[in-house]
């Protein structure tokens, strides 16, 4: 069999699709993994197509494993999307969590609550180890040191940041100023959610730090 | 013509008109008003090569702003298109501001490529199929598809420090180039600092 004779078989094909298959262990990034492994499974099935007896069992396995590949891609590309965010996230975004990905602000946002607050609400009392932690979005939250010292919270700073860093209870009262809209986490909801996402997490840790060190600063 | 690092920003660019969100016209001489700038020229409001560009510039913008450099986005579409453009990029609070110039005559001031090649050639369709791999989507058309897209970088005194002119859709002006500029500049403006 001379090698025009060869390339006339379905055998080449099998060849390619292994080719394409090892080129595929190499690739770093899933998606060109993923993309090599359809093509390679293209091959395979050319092949199993071509041969005297085809093998339909192989065939369908191959477009299972194709269907799988594709479908885990454009979930991946979705992954990829800007994600979508109201006004008032873009502006607290911009305000306050430019450090972070849109996209990972997006799952911050998911695991929180967006609340109005009326004055002259309470929301945590000197004593109480908070379950929730504040973000103020608009509106004023004042903090009631035991010494009468009033601070201000402004829109962009955490409340109740110390306690869920500590454990420890508040040594201040929260209460509404003003007409609020802010957002909320249950605390044990954002601790497991930074324990799943630890990059997120690292750069909430710091967030978190830097809006205590501007308290500690502006209270002298 | 292209314009070369160095070169003062020519005044057929200062003097163009571009146009608010609201259809009010604004001269690019008042809205640099004598501060570092970057003009960041961009192809029509849809277009899948610039919803790139933005996705990976508008993370710099605040580095921008703490570096006292304001950013301008220029497109090429009609007014009614810019709020839902800085809608869907996130850019609604941003340290951004959006106009744009359906004339084209401040991209062609610019000296900024025009043709049908640069959004269809071979390299064109590999970088809008990189940029869909990458999470971006094209949009219907707002504006003129042959205009490309540009960035300037100009200093306080008017003179460019940073000039790219995109060859295809997806060739954009590097974020850490313009960081690297902008930052220079500053320095520049801040001896005692440096």
């Amino acid at each position: 069999m001379n090698l025009f004779d060869y390339l006339c078989t379905p055998e080449p094909l099998v060849h390619i699709a292994n080719i394409f298959l090892l080129v595929s262990f190499s690739a770093k990034s899933m998606l060109a993994l993923r993309a090599l492994n359809i093509i390679a499974g293209g091959f395979f099935i050319a092949y199993f197509i071509l041969l005297p007896q085809p093998l339909w069992a192989s065939i369908a396995w191959n477009v299972l494993f194709g269907v799988v590949n594709f479908w885990r891609i454009w979930l991946a590309i979705l992954e990829r999307r800007p994600p979508h965010l109201s006004a008032e996230e873009q502006a607290l975004y911009h305000r306050a969590f430019t450090t972070l990905t849109p996209r990972a602000y997006r799952k911050l946002l998911d695991c929180g609550q967006w609340e109005n607050g009326l004055p002259p609400v309470m929301l945590s009392a000197r004593g109480e180890t908070p379950k929730r932690l504040w973000m103020v979005a608009e509106g004023l939250i004042e903090v009631r040191c035991i010494n009468g010292n009033i601070r201000p919270i402004q829109p962009g700073d955490f409340v109740g940041e110390t306690a869920f860093l500590s454990k420890n209870p508040m040594a201040a009262d929260i209460t509404i100023a003003e007409p609020v809209r802010f957002i909320s986490w249950a605390t044990r909801d954002l601790e497991n959610f930074m324990d799943s996402n630890p990059q997120i997490g690292a750069v909430l840790q710091r967030l978190l730090g830097q809006c205590l060190v501007r308290k500690l600063n502006a209270a002298g | 013509m292209p314009i070369k690092n160095g070169d003062a920003l020519p005044s057929a660019v200062r003097t163009c008109e571009v146009l608010d969100a609201q259809g009010n016209g604004h001269i690019v001489h008042n809205l640099i008003d004598g501060r570092p700038s970057l003009l960041l020229f961009i192809r029509h409001f849809g277009c899948i090569g610039c919803s790139e560009n933005v996705g990976v510039l508008a993370p710099r913008f605040h580095e921008l702003a703490q570096l006292h450099t304001q950013v301008i986005l220029i497109g090429c579409g009609p007014a009614l298109f810019i709020d839902g453009f800085r809608e869907r990029h996130n850019l609604l609070h941003a340290p951004a501001q959006v106009f744009t110039d359906p004339s084209l005559s401040s991209h062609q001031a610019a000296g900024l490529r025009y043709g049908i090649m640069g959004g269809f050639s071979p390299k064109a369709i590999w970088e809008m199929g990189r940029a869909f791999v990458n999470g971006h989507t094209s949009d219907r058309t707002q504006g003129d598809i042959r205009q490309h897209a540009g960035a300037l970088l100009i200093d306080g005194d008017g003179v460019v420090r940073l000039y790219h002119r995109n060859t295809t859709l997806g060739d954009h002006a590097n974020g850490q180039s313009i960081v690297d500029a902008a930052l220079s500049i500053w320095l520049k403006a801040n001896p005692d600092i440096a």
